[in-house]
Formats: C-alpha cells, structure tokens, sequence
C-alpha cells in the first residue's frame, strides 16, 4: 500500500510540529523519517498511524482519504521506542492480542502465532514473561505482535533507539531482510544518520516541523540541499567565505560557483567533509595552513583535530590509515589543508 | 560470617525482638491467659450467642459492602489522578490521604451529624427514604470513606507505570476501549486493587471510634463486635469480653496473612 500525505500541520499550542508537509510513501518502499529530536519525525508517524490528528491536510492510503478514520480501523503495524508489551501476558499472548481481539479462530491464531514467533527468532520462548526477555528481544516481540494482523504498512517510532549499540546494528540489518523479504511498505523514525542510511532505500531529512530534503541516502549525503542537511549528516567544517563572478572564495582558497555570476561580492558559507579534506607538508594551491592539535589515529580512519593559521577556526580532517601512516603527523606541527571537494551556500536573502 | 556494610545488624534485631514481645506478644499472652479463665463450654457461651453472631454477621457485612464500594470509588480516583491533568490536581492528591490522618471519631461526627433528619444533607435525604445516620447505610458510608485511600494508594503508583504506549499499541491491533481496559489495562492492576481491596476490608473490619457514633448499636441490627467487647467490660465481664477479643484477633491475624500473600502476588507480577 502507497502512503501519500498533503498538506499536514500540526501545532501543539505555541508549538509548530508540522507545517504544511507533502509526502509520497510508494508502495513496497522502506523509507526513513530523519532529523534532530522536535523535528516534527514523530508526530509525521503519528499522524499516518491515526494516533494523532493533523489540524489540516489530508492523509491517503492508497489514494483513499483516511483522515478521519480512527487508528484502529486503519489496519497499521506499529512499533513503540519503549516496546509497549502487555506485561501480564507472555510472549504467544503478546503476538496473538490482535487476532483474539478480532474475534479469529484458535487453530488459526495458533498457525499464525507460531508462525511469526519464528519469523522474529523466538521459538521456545513463547511462555515468558516480556520482563524475561533481553531488550533486543523484546523489540522483536513488538515486532510480531504488529505484524499479526496482517498489516499494510510497518512503522516503527525510533525502534532501537533503547537498544545498546551491537543489538541494534543487528536488528537493523535484519529489519532490512525482513523489508526485503515481505516487501511491506515500512516508515520509520530514527534520529541516527547511520541508522537511516543503513536501513532504508529514502531518507527523508526533516527540521522544524518541515521537510528539508528528500531522497536516496547516496543523493542526500552526496548533494544536501542546504546547510541543515549537510550539517546534520555527519560532521562538516564550515568556513566563511564570499562569492562574486561565479567564484567563491575563503582564505586562499578559490573556487568555481557558477550558481552566483554577479558581480557584486557576497557572503557564503563554504562546507568541507573531514574526509574530503587532504593533509601536506609543503603548500599546495588551493590550501589554507592548520597546526596540528590533536591527532586520534584508533579507528577505521584517523582523525586530525587542527586550529586555522589564519582564520584562528577548528578545522577537523580525516585520513585513511595509509596516509597517516606516511605523514607521521606531530601535535603542533603546521601543515597544510587542501579540499578535495567544498559546497557553497548563500545565506537566504533577508529583508 | 558475612561482613555488613551498614553496622548495627545485632542491635536492630534486638530491638526488633524486644519491640514485637513487649507491644504484640505480651498483650496477646495476657488476653489469652485472660480468656483461658473460662472453660471451653463458657468460652462458646460468650462469643456465640445470637447477639455476637448478629454483630459478627453485620461487621462482615459491612466491611464487604465498604470494601467493594472503596474499590470502585478508588479506582475512578486513581485513575483520574494519574492520566489526567487539572488545576489543584496536588491538593486533592494530598486530601486522599486526610482519613489517614483524621481521628475517626471526628468523621463518625461529621457523617452522623451530616445525615441526622436535621442535617445538612439529612433534611433531604431523610424523606426520601436515604437513612444516612444510625443505620447500615450510615456505617458503610464512613468506613468508605476511611477505605478509599488504601485502595487508591495501592493502585495509583502501579498505574502511573503503564505508559499510555500500551493503551495506544492495544487501540492499533483493533481492540475496543473497553478491551483494553478489561484485556490490557485492568489485569495489570489487578494485584494491586485486590491488595487496595484486602486493605480497606482489614480496616473495616477492626474499626470502632467512627462506627458507634453513626451506627446507633442497635442489637441485632446494628451493633459491631468491639462495641460487644465494651459493653461486656461495663458489665465487669472482663473474661467474656476478653474471650471476643481472642475470636477479633484470629479475624486480624488470618486477614494480615491474606494481605501479606497478595502483596507479594502483586510485586511479583509488576515488571
């Protein structure tokens, strides 16, 4: 089932959830809600679900209006941050709430029951009590037990968001299986960069109750739209620089930005990723002049903490193992800075 | 032997043992001794004639009606006080707690001089056949009243830990509101409303300084065990008296264990 939404907004007193947000959810596709914590992720959740009413706009389920249709009868699996298990009732009656509530017949809910028991890998511990089981485990509970009444969308509101870091990198991957698998239409809201990458096919980046960008996680990482998605996925050195003639420069830095062809010089913002930053030890063009603060070389690659010679900024760089190991950096050695790659942003125009 | 952190082990148990002989076992020795006395056949003669079995009979009867009547009230209060959000919300939260701390007597006072034909609430009840006042509506009345925060006290804090989560993952698999109160909800603060329930019973049952003011103690209709006890004591039938007295305390006692086996019935279940 496709999920389209037009228009929603949302305001919780002075508060503005949501403004006027559009969406497109296809069908089949596993798409992640992303943003900082009071974007608005959750409440967009909420309100597909029915758990909460948008003050306007329109939410269809496959080109049906279910605005107004109470969250029970829209026949969606969802997923609680904190599980939400009924605590007096063991595993198999956590699983079979919703078809009992639907009035399905034994033999019925037993095939189905110790179906999805084993879908989500828990034979055998179809008598414990959720207090009995590992939080990984009980996620998976809440899993099967949305999954029971034959959903037609999966969301899930932060789902291992309370889970420590090796039982969610694991869960994760099989949630993507799982997509893969039944190929459900799935939403769900994450404030892990990581989490939204590695799981779902679009991410959708939101801030301030608004969607700021759209698209595969590739697109979006690669070409943010503007300085709140590049900012917020991962880190990021921000320079301040000016534009004119379809140039933009910072310290001795130049360079093209055809977007902006005036002639009249202009403040900008110029991004550089750590990792598309290089390090040398004699002045190349193009290079600004950092000394060397700190160096963390644990890890995957190592990570090169240095002040501006210059402009007296942070400047934060990170070089595979190999080239570290060649530069064989010292703390408080001065060196110099090139990018590999920089976006440039012009502040919005303000009147 | 294992070392303590916290000193002092050997005195608090001391003091623990001397406290429990010198204020329980004590007076229950002596009121043992003191009904030992009688012979078996006078022993039965005290505590089973027509009146006690009356005043047995009405003091069960009502603790069951208060009981009950604690428990629906309580559970109504409980649940208001923990899901929703309401101006002086704390105050009243803290009144709940008055009957704890009120002498009784005051609110056997207050209920009787409230529904005597010429109280406050008396002038109209009384007509219309509503006796709130030296009757057995009079004395479930105010034993509700010192009942309901025992009740309210053992749900409330178990409800506050069911997050609206789970009502809202119960309304998502298709149930209906009353499904989720009675298949969700209800099972999860059952434990602590049948201890809330055995609480306010016990309570009930020893009660005495607001009773004989709102009962009347008429015999055989309205007279409850203690006021037995105290009439026996003005006839200096001190071993007569103390005989009930024996027959009250296996009552307690056999209560307290009820209670104490609940409670952990209901720890035990909330995670």
């Amino acid at each position: 089932m496709s999920i389209r939404i037009d228009g929603v907004t949302k305001q919780f007193g002075n508060f503005r959830a949501l403004d006027n947000v559009s969406l497109n959810v296809p069908q089949g596709s596993l798409l992640a809600l992303l943003g900082p914590s009071g974007s608005g992720k959750t409440t967009l959740l909420r309100i597909i679900a029915g758990l909460e009413t948008a003050d306007s706009g329109n939410v269809f389920y496959d080109e049906q209006d279910v605005t107004s249709r109470s969250a029970r009868d829209r026949n969606v699996g969802f997923v609680f941050q904190h599980y939400a298990l009924f605590r007096h009732m063991n595993v198999f009656e956590n699983v079979a709430f919703g078809l009992r509530v639907r009035k399905t017949p034994k033999a019925e809910v037993n095939r189905r029951v110790e179906e999805l028991i084993g879908l989500v890998r828990l034979s055998g511990m179809e008598r414990r009590l959720p207090s009995q089981l590992s939080g990984g485990q009980r996620q998976r509970v809440a899993l099967a037990r949305a999954l029971a009444i034959r959903p037609q969308v999966l969301l899930l509101d932060e789902p291992f968001g309370a889970l420590d870091a090796k039982v969610r990198q694991e869960l994760r991957q099989w949630l993507r299986r799982l997509h893969d698998e039944i190929g459900m239409t799935t939403v769900f809201v994450t404030h892990d960069q990581e989490e939204a990458f590695e799981v779902a096919d679009e991410v959708v980046v939101m801030n301030k109750g608004r969607i700021e960008q759209l698209g595969s996680p590739r697109e979006v990482f690669e070409h943010p739209a503007n300085p709140f998605v590049m900012d917020f996925l991962g880190h990021v050195n921000v320079f301040s620089g000016r534009v004119q003639n379809g140039k933009a420069h910072w310290g001795g830095v130049e360079v093209a930005y055809p977007d902006y062809p005036h002639g009249e010089s202009r403040d900008a913002a110029v991004y550089v990723r750590p990792h598309e930053l290089d390090i040398e030890r004699l002045e190349v063009e193009g290079s600004i002049r950092i000394e060397v603060k700190r160096v963390n070389p644990a890890g995957a690659v190592a990570k090169v903490y240095g002040v501006s010679v210059d402009f007296g900024s942070d400047v934060h760089v990170e070089l595979t193992a190999d080239r570290y190991a060649e530069l064989d950096l010292r703390e408080g050695e001065v060196v110099y800075v090139a990018p590999r790659r920089v976006r440039v942003f012009l502040p919005e125009y303000s009147i | 032997m294992s070392r303590r952190i916290l000193p002092g082990f050997k005195f608090s148990l001391g003091f623990t043992i001397t406290y429990l002989a010198l204020l329980l076992l004590l007076p229950m020795a002596a009121c043992l001794y003191k009904a030992s006395a009688l012979s078996s056949s006078q022993f039965l003669g005290a505590v089973w004639t027509p009146r006690t079995q009356a005043a047995y009979r009405f003091t069960l009867e009502v603790s069951l009606w208060s009981a009950s009547a604690s428990v629906l009230l309580g559970l109504l209060v409980a649940w208001v006080l923990v899901r929703y959000e309401f101006p002086l919300k704390r105050v009243f939260d803290s009144l709940i707690d008055l009957p704890f701390a009120l002498p009784t007597a005051v609110a056997g006072l207050v209920y009787s001089s409230l529904y005597v034909k010429q109280g406050w609430l008396g002038q109209y009840l009384v007509p219309i056949g509503i006796e709130g006042a030296y009757s057995k509506f009079a004395v479930v009345l105010v034993l509700t009243f010192l009942g309901l925060p025992f009740v309210v006290r053992a749900i409330q804090p178990v409800l506050e830990t069911i997050d609206a989560d789970t009502e809202e993952a119960a309304f998502l698999l298709g149930a209906s509101r009353l499904q989720t109160f009675f298949r969700v909800i209800f099972p999860a603060i059952l434990p602590a409303t049948v201890t809330g329930f055995a609480l306010s019973f016990a309570r009930s049952l020893g009660e005495y300084g607001s009773v004989v003011f709102v009962s009347g103690n008429m015999p055989f209709k309205t007279e409850i065990a203690p006021v037995l006890i105290v009439s026996r004591l003005e006839e200096f039938a001190y071993a007569e008296a103390t005989a009930i007295a024996v027959v009250l305390l296996g009552l307690s006692l056999a209560m307290l264990l009820v209670i104490n086996q609940l409670e952990r019935w209901s720890t035990s279940r909330a995670t």
